[in-house]
C-alpha cells in the first residue's frame, strides 16, 4: 500500500514537470556532490595556484608561500612576456598550423572514412584493417626521423603537419557515425536523381553530419595544440616551434638548474618561477576562455565512440 | 592462408624499419688535412653544435641566429670562406639529438660535451674520427698550447688513438663555486662563533640547535636529486687503493657496498635518528630544499655561486635580522670518531670535451680546428665572454672588466658558443675570479669567505686528500647499461638506510649491498676492473 503511495508521488512529481532528484535531496545526492566538487577541485586548484604565483614577487614564490592567495602582486612577468614578443610570436605560428592542420586533417578524415563506410566499396574490410594498422604499430623515431630527412621536412613547419593529419581512432570515429547515420536509402534517392558520390558527401552527407565534424575537428586541434614531442625532435629552428614545446624547454631547463652537474655549472641559472608561472598562464588563458563553449562537442565525441566505435 | 600473408607483410614492414636506421654517406672523409692557414677555394660548411635551453622565451635570442652568430661569421668565417652554422642541441636531451643526427650522416662537424663517458661512447659507435695531433697542433697552435697547459694531453687518446681535444677550466681541482651556506645566528645562539671545522662538533651544533627550538630539523633533506649525490671522499681510507678508487670511485653510479658508503649513510642514519632530518627527506625536492631555508625550516642551502642567488635575495628578504654564514672548508681536518676527514672529490683543469665527426670532410675538419684557434685566441674569447665594452661590463679603475649586463648575451654570458676552448670566465687570478662570482644584492659580503673555502680546499688538495676520478679510455658498457636502475636502486636503498633503526644499520647495509651488487653494479665493477687492467684507465696521483 505504502509502495503504491510512493509511486503515486512519483508519478505526480513528473506530470508536474519537475526532476524528482531536484525536489528530493537524498544524503546520495549529496555525496555525489561531494565528490565532483573535489573532483573539480583537483583540476582548479592548481590553475589557481599557478595564477597567484604569475602575479606574486619572486620572494614568496621562491620561499613557496604563495598558494592560492597572490602576495606582493605584481604584473612585471607578464609585462616581460609581452615586451619580449617570443611566446606572442610562438602563440600565432601555432595558432596558423593548428588551423592548418586541422583543416587538411578533417580533409584526410572525410576522404576516409565516407568511402569506407558505404556497403558499394568493395573490398572496405580490407581497406579499413590496412588504416588501422598505423594504430598498433609506429616504424619508431629514427625510422620516422630518416624518412622525414629523405622529403626535406626536417625544420620545416609541414613536419608538424603531414605526418599526423591521418589518425586512424578518428577516422574510425567518423566512419561509425556515417555508417550509422546516414541511410544507404537517402543515398539512393540522390543517385536516383543523378547526383555523383562528390555531390552526396558534399550536399547531403556533410550537412547531415555538422555534430561529428565539429568533434573530429575539436580533436584534431586540441591534439595538435597538446602535442610538442614532434617539435623536439624535427624542428630546429627558433621561428619553426609551438608554444607549447616553448613552454616544455622553459621548464625543463629550469629543473635542469636545479640537478646540473658540476661540469656544465659555471653560473647556473634558470627561468624565475613567476616567469614560468606567467608563461603557463598566458598559453593556458585563451584555451580556458574557448574550452566551455567547445566542451559540448567532446561529450558527444566520446559517446560516439563509446557506443558505436 | 590470410594470416599467414599478413603476418608476412607486417614482419617485413617491422624489418624494412628497423634495417632503414641508417643512411650511406658519399662524402669523401679520408684526405689529409693540409695544416696551412689558407682562404678555402670553395666555401666549407662548418657545423658547430649549441646547447638549446630554451631561453628563448626567457629573453634570450635565438641560439643560432643573433648578433654574435653573425660577429662569428664576420670575423671569422667571411675571411676564410667558412660558412659557419651553428647546430642546436637541446640541452635535456643531447643523447638523443646527436643519435638522431648521426643516423642522418648530419652530424655537427664538432661533437662536444662535458661528459666524458659519453664521448668515449660516441667514439665507440662511431659518430667520432680519430686525427693527426701533429696536424692539429700546426693549425691550432694556441688550443694545443692550453691543452699542454693543463698537463692531461694523455686524456685525448682513446683506445691508442687520438680522438679527442678539450677546453680548459680554471681551478679544475676546486669546487669553491658550489657554496654551502648556513644560519651564522643560529650557530651564535648555540655558543659558535662560526662553524665547527670536524664533524662531531657539526653534529652537537646541530643538536644544540633543535634543543633551542631555532628548528626542528636543521638538516632539512632532499631525496636524490641528480647525479654525483652521496659522495663518499670525506669518509674515505686514504691514500687511496687504486683498484678500489678506479672501480667505484666515480661521480655518476653511487657506490654502495663500499665501506666509505657504508660510513656516510651511517653517519645519515645516526642524525635521523636524531631527529636533525626532516623524517620526509625522501619527499623533498630541491626547490623545497630553498624554501625551507628561506623559511627558518632548515639550517643550511648548497648551490652554484653566481652574482645573483635568488634564494639568498628572497632569505633576505624574508629574514630582514637573519644571519647567513659560508661554510669554509678549513685545509685537511680529520674526526677518528666518525673516520671522516675533509677530503673532496677534484675536478680536471679541463671542461668540453671536443671531437670531429666521422662524416666531415678533410676540409671541414680542417675548418674545425680552425675555428677552435680562432676561438682561443684571448681577444676573440674576452669579447665572446664579457661581450660589449660600456653595455655589458665597464673597466674599474686597474683596468678589470665588471659584468653589468648581460643584455643580448646568450645564456650565461655566451657560455654555450665559448664552452669549446674554456669551461668558466677566468681573469687568470683567483681574486678576480671570485669577486665576480660574490653574490650581489644582498647585506652580507662573502668574498673573504669564498676566497678562504678556495684556498682550503686548495691546502686539502696539495696534500694529496682530493683525488680526481678515474677515466677510462674506453667505453664502459655495463655504465650504460646499469646506470640507470643502479640510480633508481640507490635512492630506494638509501631511503631504507637512513631510516632504519641504528642496531639494524650493519645488517641491513650487508643485505642491500648484496642486493645492489647483483642489480649490476658487479658488472660494473668488472668491467672498469678489466679496463684498468688492460691499461685503459688513468691512474690515482
Amino acid at each position: 500500500m505504502a509502495k503504491k503511495k510512493e509511486e503515486i508521488a512519483r508519478d505526480a512529481e513528473v506530470s508536474r514537470g519537475e526532476n524528482r532528484a531536484i525536489v528530493k535531496f537524498r544524503p546520495g545526492d549529496l555525496l555525489m556532490m561531494i565528490f565532483i566538487t573535489l573532483l573539480s577541485l583537483t583540476c582548479v586548484l592548481p590553475f589557481i595556484h599557478i595564477a597567484a604565483k604569475s602575479i606574486s614577487s619572486n620572494s614568496k614564490v621562491v620561499a613557496k608561500l604563495v598558494y592560492l592567495i597572490p602576495k606582493e602582486i605584481t604584473f612585471d612577468a607578464y609585462g616581460s612576456i609581452i615586451r619580449d614578443n617570443t611566446l606572442t610570436y610562438s602563440m600565432g605560428y601555432s595558432v596558423v598550423v593548428t588551423f592548418i592542420f586541422t583543416v587538411l586533417g578533417m580533409f584526410v578524415c572525410i576522404c576516409g572514412a565516407y568511402p569506407l563506410s558505404r556497403v558499394r566499396l568493395k573490398g572496405r574490410k580490407w581497406l579499413t584493417f590496412l588504416l588501422m594498422v598505423p594504430m598498433y604499430f609506429g616504424a619508431g623515431l629514427i625510422p620516422s626521423y630518416l624518412l622525414y630527412s629523405d622529403y626535406n621536412l626536417l625544420n620545416n613547419m609541414w613536419v608538424l603537419i603531414l605526418p599526423l593529419i591521418y589518425s586512424a581512432y578518428n577516422l574510425l570515429i567518423m566512419k561509425s557515425f556515417f555508417m550509422s547515420s546516414i541511410p544507404e536509402s537517402l543515398e539512393e534517392s540522390a543517385f536516383l536523381d543523378g547526383a555523383s558520390n562528390f555531390q552526396i558527401l558534399l550536399k547531403i552527407v556533410l550537412p547531415l553530419s555538422k555534430p561529428i565534424l565539429a568533434t573530429i575537428s575539436l580533436f584534431y586541434a586540441v591534439g595538435r595544440w597538446n602535442s610538442y614531442a614532434d617539435n623536439m625532435y624535427f624542428i630546429r629552428s627558433e621561428k619553426l616551434k609551438m608554444v607549447q614545446y616553448k613552454l616544455y624547454q622553459m621548464v625543463a631547463s629550469a629543473q635542469e638548474a636545479q640537478t646540473a652537474s658540476m661540469a656544465d655549472a659555471a653560473a647556473v641559472t634558470s627561468t624565475p618561477e613567476v616567469l614560468q608561472a606567467a608563461s603557463v598562464m598566458f598559453i593556458t588563458i585563451p584555451i580556458i576562455c574557448i574550452y566551455p563553449f567547445l566542451q559540448k562537442y567532446f561529450v558527444k565525441g566520446t559517446m560516439i565512440g563509446a557506443v558505436k566505435g | 592462408m590470410l594470416s599467414r600473408v599478413l603476418a608476412v607483410v607486417l614482419a617485413g614492414t617491422m624489418a624494412f624499419g628497423l634495417t632503414a636506421c641508417g643512411k650511406s654517406s658519399n662524402k669523401n672523409t679520408g684526405d689529409k688535412i693540409d695544416t696551412e692557414w689558407k682562404k678555402f677555394d670553395n666555401t666549407v660548411t662548418l657545423k658547430v653544435p649549441v646547447y638549446d635551453r630554451g631561453g628563448n622565451s626567457n629573453g634570450v635570442a635565438d641560439v643560432v641566429n643573433n648578433d654574435w652568430t653573425k660577429w662569428v661569421q664576420e670575423q671569422f668565417g667571411d675571411k676564410w670562406n667558412i660558412k659557419v652554422q651553428y647546430v642546436p642541441i637541446t640541452r635535456s636531451d643531447v643523447l638523443t639529438d646527436y643519435a638522431l643526427l648521426a643516423a642522418d650522416k648530419n652530424l655537427p662537424t664538432i661533437c662536444a660535451e662535458y661528459d666524458y663517458p659519453k664521448m668515449t661512447q660516441w667514439i665507440s659507435d662511431g659518430y667520432i674520427d680519430s686525427f693527426d695531433m701533429d696536424t692539429f697542433k700546426a693549425i691550432a697552435p694556441t688550443y694545443y698550447a692550453n691543452m699542454e697547459k693543463t698537463g692531461l694531453l694523455n686524456m685525448t687518446k682513446v683506445s691508442g688513438k687520438d680522438y679527442l681535444v678539450f677546453g680548459s677550466r680554471a681551478y679544475g681541482f676546486s669546487t669553491y663555486t658550489w657554496a654551502t651556506f648556513y644560519r651564522l645566528d643560529w650557530v651564535k645562539a648555540a655558543g659558535y662563533d662560526k662553524f665547527p671545522d670536524k664533524l662531531s662538533d657539526q653534529i652537537e651544533c646541530y643538536k644544540k640547535i633543535k634543543a633551542l627550538g631555532l628548528c626542528e630539523y636543521p638538516l632539512g633533506g632532499t631525496r636524490v636529486t641528480g647525479a654525483g649525490v652521496d659522495q663518499n671522499h670525506g669518509y674515505r681510507d686514504y691514500p687511496q687503493n687504486e683498484e678500489l678508487w678506479a672501480t667505484t670511485g666515480d661521480y655518476n653510479i653511487p657506490a654502495l657496498s663500499t665501506e666509505a658508503q657504508k660510513r656516510f649513510l651511517k653517519v645519515a642514519n645516526e642524525e635521523y635518528n636524531l631527529g636533525l632530518i626532516d623524517p620526509e627527506f625522501y619527499l623533498k625536492e630541491s626547490s623545497d630544499a630553498i624554501a625551507d631555508f628561506v623559511n627558518g625550516k632548515s639550517f643550511q642551502y648548497s648551490c652554484y655561486l653566481s652574482s645573483t642567488i635568488q634564494a639568498l635575495e628572497s632569505f633576505y628578504a624574508e629574514n630582514p635580522n637573519g644571519e647567513v654564514g659560508l661554510m669554509v672548508c678549513p685545509g685537511y681536518v680529520t674526526d677518528d670518531a666518525y673516520h671522516w676527514s675533509t677530503a673532496y672529490r677534484a675536478g680536471l683543469n679541463l671542461g668540453a670535451y671536443v671531437g670531429f665527426s666521422k662524416s666531415a670532410t678533410a676540409d671541414e675538419k680542417k675548418a674545425a680546428m680552425m675555428y677552435l684557434e680562432w676561438l682561443i685566441t684571448p681577444e676573440n674569447l674576452f669579447t665572446f665572454q664579457w661581450g660589449v665594452e660600456g653595455k655589458n661590463f665597464e673597466r674599474d679603475a686597474n683596468g678589470n672588466p665588471v659584468a653589468i649586463s648581460t643584455e643580448g648575451m646568450g645564456h650565461n654570458s655566451n657560455v654555450d658558443y665559448w664552452m669549446l676552448a674554456e669551461a668558466v670566465k677566468s681573469l687568470g687570478n683567483i681574486e678576480l675570479d671570485v669577486k665576480a662570482v660574490t653574490p650581489q644584492n644582498i647585506p652580507a659580503d662573502f668574498f673573504a669567505d669564498i676566497l678562504a673555502n678556495y684556498n682550503g680546499q686548495k691546502e686539502v688538495y696539495e696534500k694529496g686528500f682530493a683525488n680526481v676520478d678515474c677515466y677510462f679510455a674506453t667505453s664502459i658498457a655495463a655504465e650504460a647499461e646499469y646506470a640507470q636502475t643502479l640510480y633508481g636502486k640507490y635512492e630506494e636503498y638509501r631511503n631504507k638506510l637512513t631510516t632504519c633503526k641504528p642496531e639494524e644499520f650493519d645488517a641491513l647495509y650487508d643485505e642491500l649491498s648484496k642486493k645492489y651488487l647483483e642489480d649490476g653494479y658487479q658488472k660494473v665493477i668488472d668491467e672498469r676492473s678489466k679496463a684498468l687492467k688492460d691499461g685503459n684507465g688513468t691512474h690515482l696521483k
